[in-house]
C-alpha cells in the first residue's frame, strides 16, 4: 500500500506544480510535461524502493510497481478530460440545464431554452471547425475537409459497432 | 499479486465494454445514461468476485484498488469517449455536414436541421428518462440530491477558481 500513498502523493505534488506553471506562465501545452516527468519519478522511486525481507512483507510494505504506474496514469487521464472540458471547452448544456434548474427549483422546457442561443451552440463551434480544419466554407456551403472525414470515419465505425445513427 | 490486481481490472473493462455494446445496441437512445450504470456495477460485481479469486494475499485491501482502476477506467471512456460520440455538439454538427455528402450545408439548413431547441429537448429526454429531472405539469424538477452532474459542475468550478488567477 505503500506504492500507492506514494502514487497518490507524487500525482498530488504534479497537479499542485502545473497549477503553479499555469498560473505564472498561462495554460499551455508545455506546462503537461510536468506530468511525464513526474511518472518516470514515480516509477523509479515505486521500482527502486528498497526490498523487504519476506518475513517483513505485510499489507502495507508488499510490492505493487505496476498498479501504482497505471493508477498514476488512470489519475492523469481523469484529470486532463476535467481540465480540457474547463479550457478548451465551453460548459456543456447537460450541466447548465441542470445547474440552472437546481438554481432556481423549477423552469419550463420554454425558459430552459432560453439559457441557450444558436450563436454560442452552433454558430460558434462552426467557426471552431473551420479554425481546427475540420470543414471549410465555400459560397456559403459548409463541407468536410479532409481531417474532418477522417473523424466521421472513426466515429461511423464507433456507431456501428453500437448500432446508433444518433449523436450530439 | 501485483498483476493479478491489473488483470482482475482489465477483465472487468473489457466485459463492461463488450456489455455495453451488448446492451447499447438494443435499448432506446433516452435510457443511455440509466444502463451506462447498470452496465459500470455489473463490471464491478465482476471485478469483486475475480479479485475475490485472484487478488491474494491482502485481498481486504487489492480489491478496492482493483475496484478503483477499474471505475477510473470507466471513467475516462464515458467521459473522453463515450460522451464525446454520444452527446458532443461538433460530432453532432459534423454528422449532419457530413450526411449532406459534397452538396455541402448552409448555415441556414444546418439550423434548421441542428438547434438550441433540438439540443435541450434531446437532454431533457434522457434527463427524465435516467431519472435526473422530473417532470410536471410543463416544469421540471432536479430529482436527485446528488447527481453525476452536480459533482461535475462543482469540480470544473473549482479547477476554474485554481487554476484562473
Amino acid at each position: 500500500m505503500i506504492y500507492i500513498c506514494i502514487t497518490i502523493l507524487v500525482f498530488s505534488i504534479s497537479c499542485l506544480i502545473h497549477i503553479f506553471l499555469c498560473r505564472k506562465v498561462g495554460f499551455t501545452v508545455w506546462s503537461f510535461g510536468v506530468y511525464p516527468l513526474m511518472l518516470m519519478l514515480n516509477t523509479a522511486v515505486t521500482f527502486f524502493l528498497p526490498k523487504v525481507s519476506n518475513g517483513q512483507v505485510n499489507w502495507w510494505t508488499i510490492e505493487c510497481p505496476v498498479s501504482s504506474f497505471f493508477l498514476f496514469l488512470l489519475l492523469c487521464g481523469v484529470y486532463f478530460i476535467f481540465l480540457t472540458s474547463v479550457f478548451l471547452a465551453d460548459e456543456s448544456p447537460a450541466t447548465k440545464i441542470i445547474s440552472q434548474i437546481k438554481k432556481h427549483g423549477w423552469l419550463t422546457r420554454g425558459q430552459i431554452q432560453g439559457y441557450f442561443s444558436d450563436s454560442v451552440l452552433i454558430s460558434k463551434r462552426i467557426l471552431e471547425l473551420r479554425r481546427i480544419g475540420w470543414i471549410n466554407e465555400r459560397r456559403g456551403l459548409y463541407r468536410l475537409l479532409p481531417k474532418g472525414i477522417f473523424i466521421m470515419r472513426f466515429i461511423s465505425l464507433y456507431r456501428n459497432i453500437l448500432a446508433w445513427e444518433r449523436g450530439g | 499479486m501485483d498483476l493479478s490486481i491489473i488483470l482482475n481490472t482489465f477483465v472487468s473493462f473489457i466485459l463492461f465494454l463488450a456489455v455495453h455494446v451488448f446492451v447499447f445496441r438494443r435499448i432506446a437512445e433516452t435510457m443511455v445514461i440509466k444502463w451506462l450504470l447498470y452496465v459500470y456495477y455489473i463490471g464491478a460485481v465482476v471485478d469483486l468476485i475475480g479479485g475475490f479469486f485472484i487478488i491474494r494475499p491482502y485481498s481486504f485491501v487489492f480489491i478496492p484498488l482493483s475496484l478503483f482502476l477499474y471505475t477510473l477506467l470507466v471513467f475516462i471512456y464515458i467521459l473522453g469517449i463515450f460522451g464525446l460520440m454520444e452527446s458532443s455538439i461538433r460530432i453532432g454538427l459534423l454528422t449532419k455536414i457530413d450526411q449532406a455528402k459534397d452538396h455541402g450545408l448552409s448555415l441556414k439548413e444546418i439550423l434548421r436541421l441542428y438547434n438550441k431547441k433540438i439540443i435541450v429537448d434531446k437532454r431533457l429526454e434522457r434527463f427524465i428518462a435516467s431519472g435526473e429531472l422530473k417532470y410536471d405539469r410543463g416544469y421540471y424538477y432536479v430529482n436527485k440530491k446528488f447527481s453525476y452532474f452536480f459533482i461535475n459542475d462543482f469540480i470544473t468550478k473549482t479547477l476554474k477558481k485554481i487554476y484562473l488567477k
